[in-house]
């Protein structure tokens, strides 16, 4: 029983190994002329934003009729390394750039400056997506878009003018507004989120994580940020989070929610729908710094993991992707900003209020989202940090220290794995 | 009992060996292996054996936390396994009693629960805990004419135990209701007769009579669903992430994070492309120990053993 | 089938076994004697039943309500500040959403293979398992049974690399019928217990004889005692589907996660955004999934009646 098991086995192996030879035979014989091959794209897009991302995909098999894309929704990097490592994983990633670093540097994604050169990158991308890309001095993907949070409104419920140009400013506007209105807030947004509120540390001085694993939250600026979070706690629900301060701002219950181009798509419906529309405004200054906030620009890329069994035909889709008509044709729809320079000074993009926006915010005031593998190691502690004194369990001070002592910690843990 | 050769019983065992060894033997000690590698992400051919070094890095990780981890953990077992049992119980002896109508649509309604896809249970039920939109804070404010009132449902250390503690309740009752009322219903109903003919009161009956016929029928299914309650990751991990955390300290454990999420998050720590296989393997091999000896105690504590006699 | 001796039944029953040869009409003077305010305490036990069962049901239904009225709500949007219990934009279009554009047809296909080869290959290693337990005497058979029980102790989850492992050496790795060999596994230990709970029942000198005659032991098995145990079979059939049915995290772990290859829990994760839950697809899909589920357990509750007997209480 068992040998005729066995001989079924072999045979199941011996038809596929049949069928990759000749597969590759074809592929081979086929170069030149036209691409073939089928890509397979693990991603993270869902909704509203997939429909405008399959039409790229629509439009590249029509134009290439021999490849097949597979898009498949998976973002859990950990079960993207365990399956690229057993050679069953996918040919491209499209991830947040934040990633970059830890794909890199674990050998999921591999190198592609010989398709694609740093300097080839800064000619057709922003610097921003460029750089978002470039990793210990290697080219790692392709810049799918750029992404920023800024402030979204409804102009029905507040004018521009009521809009704070400070924290100060801000906290005040948070105060009067929830007074005037019982039950309504001023601005929300997912405030234990570490992605969002970076825009506070960064403005107040501090350092959430750079290339050499450096973080500096626990630092008089970064305890003076979470300070000044906290102070929002005794005027905002109670257990805000991104999905109810969405809530709350499709309602009308809250006049302006701190958010990213994710989320555009959903606000202007909810808008159109309470009869208003969608206002946009940047990051107010903090006071004490006299800075502006500096929210993370990231972004999503395609990278190219070490599974791809036709490398030239993933580039050449990422290059569609990200070319000047489709990230146009694209972006009307998502609200992202093109990671394609020319892309983004069409007079389609340039025109749409909402990419201006979240371009305004970048020129504003910002950081570049980190890439380097230790990013990975900072949402959990600060996480829950922001969280225990957003309810009061602890002082920014205790909380912001031990978070800090964590992730050094874990920061310190990955490099000894890398190490042996 | 009959006769056989022993090839017979052999042929007869193979399936479920084959499965056993394959599946639930055999992954033991490739993970016990593993726990003495510094298999990771950066390493995941080239890995070498380190000695212990893995279970001096995880107890050192998780420290004087791991006793207070198992403390709330069989809290919550106990608490969890001792009401959905009883629960189910009592229901199936409600649907049981002879003068109650439309058995079958109760029943149907009743196990719905169980239905339900067990992440969807998470995402309704985190939901309906919400503090400001839920359902449960919601209604609360209506009855109450209150609109600030509200419990901070995953927000406070107990009323979170208490919150996943129910969810698991409605989850796991369902089962127990149809096994207990499977088995109920193959009592004779003479002999239930018999005894209250001979005087005994309604406890006596269920003490005397019930439960000894039902025991056999439980006491499996219950060590079952303790061993899973103990390895409860998803409803729990889903819902609160194991907290509320109260501090920012990392090796603080939050008022749910039972053992496996304590553990998840402890070898998370450095996030989930770093996973470090050879800190995973350990923490499984040391839950596997807790569990190995909370299980044999149990087993000699009821006597499962003895219900194999025949 | 009541052929259980006497003495397995623990002390207690016996005096009231005994007891029921005593003769009917002792009960029913006895009955006839109730006077009135006895019968109203009677009634009044059967109203507090029904108070009881009506409240279980709301404790189980409320949150099954809520999602099914929320898969009619067709803004997405499940959270909202003031209680609402009816949709606000009542309509089909989640459900036309989930059938039409998603392959929620595939994936619920999908679970039915994964989970029925699982209910397959697991009843076939129970049955047969089982019946070596509960009829032959060999050394270990004690032990294997608890030992059955000890490994589920394993944290499996925690093992998901080991899976993989196995599942690649032979070939199934990220495929259903490898997810439906781990959830078998899963499955065995309840389907022996019960099924052997079962066959304990059945009388021994039916085989006998058909050994007598000439048969051997596994025309005895398929004959005569798989028939016979048919009940048992089908009871731990279901709660082995049940269980598969709304698995989630080995199916997350282990399948490909191509869209068309995964069970429905997976599935409809993969539907959430990284900042959206769209709650009204989720509801839908609720909604859909567990309706096979009803329709099995209406249509098989017969089955619990006769067939569940883990450990073997079959009088």
């Amino acid at each position: 029983m068992l040998s005729k098991r066995m001989l079924g086995l072999c045979a199941t192996a011996m038809v596929a190994a049949s069928m990759l030879l000749s597969a590759c035979g074809s592929s081979s014989s086929n170069a030149g002329s036209g691409l073939t091959g089928t890509l397979t794209i693990w991603h993270d897009w869902a909704g509203a934003y997939l429909q405008a991302k399959q039409a790229i995909v629509q439009k590249y098999e029509n134009l290439h009729p021999g490849v097949t894309i597979k898009l498949v929704n998976q973002t859990d990097d950990g079960k993207t390394t365990s399956a690229v490592n057993a050679g069953t994983g996918p040919d491209i990633v499209q991830d947040p750039v934040d990633h970059v670093g830890s794909l890199a540097s674990t050998g999921v994604i591999v190198p592609i400056d010989q398709y694609e050169s740093a300097s080839d990158l800064s000619s057709t991308y922003t610097n921003t997506a460029a750089q978002s890309v470039q990793f210990n001095g290697h080219v790692y993907g392709i810049p799918e878009v750029t992404e920023v949070v800024t402030i979204m409104y409804n102009t029905k419920l507040i004018s521009a003018s009521q809009l704070p140009k400070t924290t100060d400013d801000m906290l005040t506007f948070e105060k009067s507004y929830s007074k005037a209105h019982p039950g309504s807030y001023g601005i929300v947004w997912d405030v234990n989120n570490v992605y969002v509120d970076a825009g506070f540390f960064y403005g107040y001085g501090a350092t959430i994580m750079d290339g050499t694993g450096n973080i500096t939250v626990a630092s008089p600026a970064g305890v003076a940020a979470d300070n000044y979070i906290a102070q929002y706690s005794s005027i905002l629900p109670k257990d805000l989070n991104g999905q109810s301060a969405t809530a709350l701002f499709n309602e009308g219950k809250a006049a302006a929610i701190i958010d990213g181009p994710w989320a555009y798509t959903g606000y202007q419906t909810a808008m159109q729908s309470l009869g208003s529309s969608l206002g946009f405004a940047t990051l107010p200054m903090v006071n004490s710094t006299s800075t502006p906030m500096k929210p993370f620009v990231g972004g999503k890329a395609f990278m190219l993991t070490k599974n791809a069994k036709n490398p030239q035909l993933a580039i050449d889709f990422m290059k569609f992707f990200t070319n000047e008509s489709n990230q146009a044709t694209m972006v009307a729809s998502t609200g992202e900003i093109p990671s394609n320079a020319a892309a983004g000074q069409d007079p389609t993009v340039t025109s749409n209020a909402a990419i201006s926006a979240f371009v305004a915010q970048v020129n504003a005031g910002g950081v570049p989202f980190p890439n380097t593998p230790y990013m990975a190691t900072v949402w959990t502690p600060l996480g829950n940090a922001l969280t225990a004194v957003w309810k009061g369990s602890e002082t920014p001070q205790a909380a912001m220290s031990q978070a800090q002592t964590a992730i050094q910690s874990a920061v310190q843990q990955i490099k000894q794995q890398q190490g042996g | 009992m009959l006769y056989a050769r022993r090839a017979t019983v052999a042929a007869f065992l193979l399936p479920t060996f084959i499965i056993i060894a394959l599946i639930n033997l055999y992954p033991i000690f490739y993970t016990a292996n593993l726990s003495f590698t510094n298999k990771n992400a950066f390493h995941l051919d080239n890995y070498h054996y380190i000695g212990t070094q893995n279970y001096q890095d995880v107890i050192q990780q998780t420290g004087g936390a791991f006793i207070h981890v198992l403390l709330i953990t069989t809290l919550y077992v106990v608490a969890c396994v001792g009401i959905y049992v009883s629960l189910g119980l009592i229901t199936a002896m409600a649907l049981n009693h002879p003068r109650v109508k439309g058995k079958g649509i109760w029943s149907i309604l009743l196990i719905l629960p169980w239905a339900v896809p067990t992440f969807i249970t998470a995402l309704i039920w985190k939901f309906l805990y919400d503090y400001n939109f839920g359902p449960i804070n919601q209604f609360i404010r209506v009855i109450t004419h209150n609109p600030n009132a509200g419990i901070g449902w995953l927000d406070q250390p107990v009323a979170a135990f208490i919150a996943v503690v129910v969810v698991n309740i409605w989850m796991s009752y369902p089962f127990f209701m149809t096994i207990s009322l499977g088995a109920l219903q193959s009592i004779p109903p003479e002999l239930l007769e018999a005894a209250r003919v001979d005087g005994a009161t309604g406890w006596q009956r269920f003490r005397f009579v019930m439960l000894p016929l039902l025991r056999p029928a439980l006491l499996p299914a219950t060590i079952l669903s303790t061993i899973t309650t103990f390895q409860m990751f998803n409803t729990v991990y889903l819902i609160t992430q194991g907290g509320p955390f109260t501090t920012g300290n990392i090796n603080d454990p939050g008022a749910t994070e039972f053992l496996i999420v304590y553990m998840y998050n402890r070898v998370q720590n450095t996030g989930n492309i770093f996973i470090n296989y050879g800190h995973v393997a350990t923490v499984a091999v040391l839950v596997f120990a807790v569990l190995l000896v909370l299980m044999l105690a149990s087993l000699r504590f009821t006597n499962l053993t003895k219900e194999v006699k025949r | 089938m009541s052929d259980q001796p006497l003495e397995a039944l623990p002390a207690e029953a016996i005096s009231t076994v005994e007891a029921i040869a005593r003769p009917r009409s002792v009960a029913r003077s006895r009955a006839n004697t109730a006077d009135l305010f006895k019968r109203l305490r009677d009634n009044l036990g059967v109203i507090g039943i029904y108070a009881f069962l009506g409240v279980m049901v709301i404790f189980a239904l409320f949150p099954i309500y809520y999602v099914f009225q929320a898969s009619f709500n067709t803004t997405q949007a499940l959270i909202s500040t003031q209680l609402q219990l009816v949709p606000q934009a009542p309509g089909w279009a989640n459900y036309q959403f989930i059938l039409q554009q998603e392959p929620f047809l595939t994936w619920m296909k999908n679970s039915f293979i994964a989970v029925g080869m699982a209910t397959a290959i697991a009843l076939v290693c129970a049955t047969t398992g089982a019946y070596a337990l509960s009829r032959f005497r060999f050394p270990g058979r004690r032990f294997g049974l608890v030992m059955l029980m000890v490994l589920q102790t394993f944290p499996g989850l925690l093992a998901i690399y080991a899976y993989e492992q196995i599942l690649t050496t032979i070939g199934l790795e990220g495929q259903l019928t490898g997810l439906a060999i781990v959830y078998a596994a899963g499955n065995i230990v309840i389907g022996v217990w019960n099924i052997k709970g079962y066959f304990d029942t059945i009388p021994v000198e039916l085989e006998e004889a058909a050994l007598v005659d000439g048969g051997n032991s596994f025309l005895a098995f398929f004959r005569i005692v798989l028939p016979l145990a048919a009940p048992a079979i089908a009871a731990s059939a279901i709660l082995m589907f049940v269980g598969g049915w709304n698995e989630f995290a080995l199916a997350k772990l282990l399948l490909n996660p191509d869209n068309n290859n995964v069970t429905i829990p997976v599935g409809l994760q993969q539907l959430q955004g990284e900042n959206s839950t769209p709650w009204g697809y989720f509801a839908a899909s609720a909604v859909l999934v567990s309706l096979p589920l009803m329709a099995i357990f209406l249509y098989m509750q017969r089955f619990f009646k006769a067939g569940l007997t883990i450990g073997g209480v079959k009088g």
